[in-house]
């Protein structure tokens, strides 16, 4: 063992004493020097290069003293530096934004882009790209740009809800600013609540994770927020016929530092309010908002040492006033998140970058109604809440160790506070006086979690991100730990292709009690606990990718996921039913298996950009007390879906998009016959039983939960944009067309009787479709200064 | 043709409008579904107080149908037994089969029905023993969670020892009314009550609950009804059930509820069966009663 610790410190010291002169720094927008994630920087003609991380920094040794550097990323004109080196060297790489309309793509830079890629089944999408999606309501949506993508797919029609290989909307690890966000949905769930003018970039992890990620079992979407404009101030905005939003970024110290602050709000309030009072001679009024602050501080403290500052808030509120002679009544509900980061970037040196990170976030969802009765002085009150609240420290280091290896670490601890659905009551009249509070225990856990992950490129041709990810988690006087091994291996197999293995063990701690699966903020987040174990998955993927023209890219991901611990309320349970224990109306230890084909054609550059993507998949579940035990389709199994994505650049002024999605239909669950029961004490079985059909209830006969599909479903976007200088900078008329041709696409089944128009005599049932959303045409101005 | 911004805007706006007027939001469709292959439905409720064992035989209809007398299995051959003796005599009445006989706690009836054109059902249940229902009282007033007045009703009963038992509770009214020189008594049912303990479960007659939380003993337990009348003599009733009866009264509501799928309901929920080869209930129950105290 000792002989076994001396060679690897001997194999550390030679990788550190052959290597040479090292290159490090960050990349950075040339106009704004907002610093770039995941931008590649490689030696031209060779393969070996590196990416930037998450704050735009990089650092690679170099073989030779005199060098080309090939600098690129989406959207961006790549740039060559010719350096010699006599030292170790440190620079800010400023790319200018791409404004040719024909890209120029040098044909020795594609072999090296794509060997430095070691990692699998991810994808990054610069803002660049995200706003030349169609708007739709007069907003573009980061979430409805990642349901494009193969693997990921949509709910329910219109809702936001994202689904990765076959999980839940709870198994993505959402971070904002690197902080994870528990609820990203407003107006039940139509937006998001990423404000395109604030997004700077994401990228979407959906197998092969780096170990540095844990908590959950899909997907990893990490969003990050600009810092702001360093070289001058800047203000946008949009005007949209249901919200506005504006951003101010710029400066801050001669450029030190920069601030950036953003705000969206729906003004559907504004409507609503005095019509529903105008409807019901002001007995009524009703009000609807949604807002989305954003607010982002960075400072250079010099060189080597920057801190930064992130807050989020965004909240649903919706506020329904009953007034009359006797009594006055307030209905009122409530969701949403609050998160704040605090940041500390260090380099130790230029081959040891570190994050220190403090963090807090919280979601919370409350109803609530109060009744004042003016005529006996009485009143009642009642509030359901439930919620989550995490508070956390994260400390990273990534230590460009060789040539050959680059090592993170990192350790994260998190104290969760969950509100697991708490009903308040309290009642007053002239007699008595009650106050209840009933429901669900709020319960605390703690969780540490320490990673290590090795990024080693072992030859020309292979590559190994390779690590573990341990995690302690301690609820309710017991600790579950796990440690969850990670693996991506990259092959190069051609000029321009490359095959890729991946393995990665997953944890998550949190679950979500969904009543219908589709991502509601009804949705209850309650911790794993003695009872309710965390969830667990195990993900193989094997993939192959070829460029096979100029800035076009083929792949395909073939991936199988088994899932283990998966909750679901027990049949017949929901969030309404009762103020019981949660962890009562529950089934545990469910299983699920997800696996498929996935096939994706990306071009990226040129004046013709996007992407098309088809999957092939099949996703079950399992529980012992559902559906008899027998395995059945989740309910967003889609055997095929496609998304495609096209942009096409007419002139400098005009921009047009379109999108078109195809899924199999969902699964659902339909009668499939029916029978006379015994209802209410009958059917009478004391005589008369024609005569008293009324009360012979009549049941449905169930053979299997989710075993029919509902229609498939399809719809085409379109978005054109006309941009135009003006003297006091830029506008743009964002027009979009929501379901363009108009497909009634099916939301939900159900029987409804059927009687004649004309003798209205019952003629049985018929199966009904309800849809939501025709052609939905939308406008909006937006303008940057 | 020379097509102005507002123009466009204004025919896409006369396409939403004209698709609103169409079936767009609500329209009828059709999903493939396997041939609707019928089966035999037997129901029957064997009551200790009733003097004869009665059984309704239907059959399925298939989803989009109609439930009606036309489904009556006129046809059907049953064969009816208590404690391994065959019935005979079966009245036809009013379409139910109705087999005389004298019913006892522990009773065994086992029914088997054949069919012309249709696969044979069966099923069997036993009469539990009456449930020992020890008193009833008034226990004052409560308000549920939106702030409605409850009358407290407290009753006592003692488990059946050895054996796993399943039980209903119910309310009954009695109504004394004159009429000319006579007097009349009624008495009814009352199912709609609640009860603050979680594991007393709605039923459509009541709530029904085990004896797991008290088993082989003793137990106080607490029922709400928010219209109870001072004119009024009321009675706890509380039936002692076949394990078919208590899993199919708790499945019966949630079945209902989750029929229709929306937004914040939940999945649908598939009926309890106890038919062999077919479909419905073959339950049992004995009853007692209790006046409540005031």
């Amino acid at each position: 063992m000792k002989n076994l610790w001396l060679l690897a410190v001997l194999w550390l010291l030679a990788s550190h004493a052959f290597g040479q002169y090292r290159i490090s720094g960050y990349v950075e927008d040339e106009s704004s020097r907002e610093k770039l994630f995941g931008a590649t920087v490689v030696v031209a003609g060779t393969t070996t290069g590196t990416t930037s991380n998450f704050y735009g920094y990089f650092s690679m040794p170099l073989s030779r003293d005199s060098v080309t550097l090939a600098v690129s990323f989406v959207g961006y004109q790549t740039k060559y530096l010719t350096l010699s080196l006599t030292q170790d060297t440190s620079m800010t790489i400023a790319l200018p934004p791409m404004v040719e309309l024909e890209a120029v793509v040098v044909e020795g830079a594609r072999e090296e882009v794509m060997a430095v890629q070691p990692q699998v089944s991810s994808i990054n999408i610069p803002s660049k790209q995200l706003m030349q999606l169609p708007a739709i309501a007069g907003e573009i949506d980061l979430l409805r740009g990642l349901q494009l993508l193969p693997g990921v797919q949509s709910g329910t029609e219109g809702l936001t809800g994202i689904y990765v290989r076959g999980g839940g909307p709870d198994q993505n690890l959402i971070l904002l600013d690197g902080v994870p966000l528990y609820s990203v949905s407003h107006l039940g769930g139509l937006f998001s609540v990423f404000n395109p003018d604030v997004i700077s970039g994401v990228n979407l992890i959906k197998g092969g994770f780096p170990a540095r990620y844990g908590g959950r079992l899909s997907s990893v979407i990490n969003v990050k927020v600009k810092d702001g404009n360093r070289a001058k101030r800047q203000t946008s905005g949009a005007i949209g016929l249901v919200s506005a939003r504006l951003t101010t970024e710029g400066p801050l110290a001669q450029g030190k530092g920069s601030y950036m602050v953003g705000l969206r709000r729906t003004y559907i309030d504004l409507f609503t309010r005095p019509i529903s009072r105008a409807a019901t001679d002001g007995e009524v009024s009703f009000g609807y908002l949604f807002y989305d602050f954003n607010g982002k501080a960075t400072y250079d403290l010099g060189p080597k040492d920057k801190l930064s500052v992130s807050v989020y808030s965004g909240d649903d509120k919706g506020v329904g006033k009953f007034d009359d002679d006797e009594s006055n009544s307030k209905t009122r509900f409530q969701w949403g998140n609050f998160l704040a980061t605090a940041r500390w970037n260090h380099l130790i040196s230029d081959r040891l970058f570190t994050n220190l990170s403090l963090n807090y976030t919280r979601y919370r969802f409350l109803v609530g109604f109060e009744q004042e009765d003016t005529q006996d002085n009485s009143s009642q009150f009642y509030e359901y809440r439930s919620g989550i609240q995490d508070v956390g420290a994260r400390y990273e280091m990534e230590y460009y160790l060789s040539k050959k290896h680059q090592l993170l670490t990192g350790m994260q601890l998190t104290q969760h506070y969950f509100t697991p659905g708490v009903n308040a009551f309290k009642s007053e009249d002239q007699n008595e006086k009650s106050d209840t509070t009933f429901g669900s225990f709020n319960i605390t856990a703690q969780e540490l979690s320490w990673y290590l992950e090795d990024q080693w490129e072992i030859s020309r041709r292979f590559k190994l991100n390779a690590g573990a990810h341990l995690n302690f988690y301690h609820v309710d006087g017991k600790t579950f730990s796990s440690l969850q091994p990670r693996a991506t291996l990259r092959m190069l197999t051609g000029k321009y292709a490359s095959f890729k293995l991946s393995y990665a063990a997953m944890q998550q701690n949190v679950h979500l009690l969904s009543s219908s699966g589709v991502g509601l903020p009804t949705d209850l987040w309650v911790p794993a606990t003695r009872k309710v174990r965390p969830q667990i998955s195990h993900q193989v993927t094997v993939a192959y990718s070829q460029q096979i023209a100029k800035g076009v890219e083929l792949s395909a991901e073939v991936y199988a996921k088994r899932m283990n611990h998966l909750i679901a309320y027990s049949e017949g349970e929901n969030w309404l039913s009762g103020g019981d224990d949660w962890q009562e109306r529950v089934e545990s230890d469910g299983e699920g298996a997800s696996k498929g084909l996935e096939v994706f054609l990306h071009k990226k550059e040129g004046r013709f950009t996007g992407w098309v993507g088809y999957t092939l998949s099949k996703t079950d579940r399992q529980f012992e007390e559902i559906n008899y035990g027998e395995p059945f389709p989740y309910r967003f199994d889609r055997r095929h879906d496609i998304g495609i994505l096209l942009t096409y650049r007419i002139n400098e002024r005009i921009d047009i998009s379109a999108t078109w999605v195809y899924g199999t239909g969902n699964a659902i669950t339909l009668g499939e016959g029916r029978y006379l029961a015994v209802g209410y004490g009958y059917p009478s079985l004391y005589g008369d039983f024609p005569n008293d059909r009324y009360y012979n209830d009549e049941v449905e006969i169930y053979n299997g939960r989710n075993g029919f599909r509902m229609k498939p479903y399809h719809r085409a976007d379109f978005g054109i944009r006309f941009t135009k200088a003006k003297k006091w900078g830029e506008r743009t008329w964002n027009l979009g067309f929501y379901n363009a041709y108009n497909r009634a696409n099916p939301f939900y089944y159900y029987w409804a009787d059927s009687y004649n128009n004309t003798t209205h005599e019952y003629e049985g049932r018929k199966l009904k479709q309800i849809a939501l959303f025709p052609i939905i045409p939308a406008f909006s101005y937006e303008f940057k200064f | 043709m020379n097509l102005s911004f507002k123009d466009l805007l204004s025919w896409l706006m006369a396409v939403v409008l004209l698709s609103a007027c169409t079936d767009f939001f609500e329209k009828e469709v059709y999903v493939e579904m396997p041939p609707h292959e019928p089966k035999l439905v037997l129901n029957g409720l064997v009551d200790e107080s009733d003097s004869a064992f009665r059984l309704l035989i239907t059959r399925t209809s298939p989803p989009n149908g109609q439930t009606n007398t036309a489904l009556y299995e006129a046809g059907a051959q049953p064969a009816v037994k208590q404690n391994g003796m065959e019935l005979v005599g079966a009245l036809n009445e009013q379409y139910h089969w109705v087999y005389p006989c004298d019913i006892k706690p522990g009773d065994t009836f086992e029914v088997l029905v054949n069919d012309d054109d249709l696969p044979s059902a069966s099923s069997s249940v036993s009469l539990p023993n009456p449930a020992n229902l020890l008193k009833a009282e008034l226990d004052g007033i409560r308000y549920d969670i939106d702030g409605y007045e409850y009358s407290a009703i407290k009753f006592e009963m003692v488990d059946e020892k050895g054996v796993d038992n399943f039980y209903e509770v119910f309310l009954m009214y009695e109504e004394t009314a004159g009429y000319e020189d006579s007097v009349y008594v009624y008495r009814s049912e009352i199912g709609w009550i609640q009860s603050p303990i979680p594991w007393l479960e709605e039923s459509s007659r009541g709530l029904v609950f085990t004896d797991a939380a008290f088993k082989d003993g003793e137990v106080s337990l607490e029922i709400w009804y928010d219209y109870y009348h001072p004119d009024f003599k009321y009675y706890v009733g509380v039936r002692s059930v076949s394990e078919s009866y208590y899993e199919y009264m708790r499945k019966y509501e949630i079945h209902q509820w989750n029929q229709y799928p929306d937004l914040f309901s939940g999945e649908p929920v598939p009926m309890y069966n106890n038919i062999s080869g077919g479909y419905g209930l073959l339950a049992a129950f004995t009853s007692t009663v209790k006046k409540i105290e005031e």
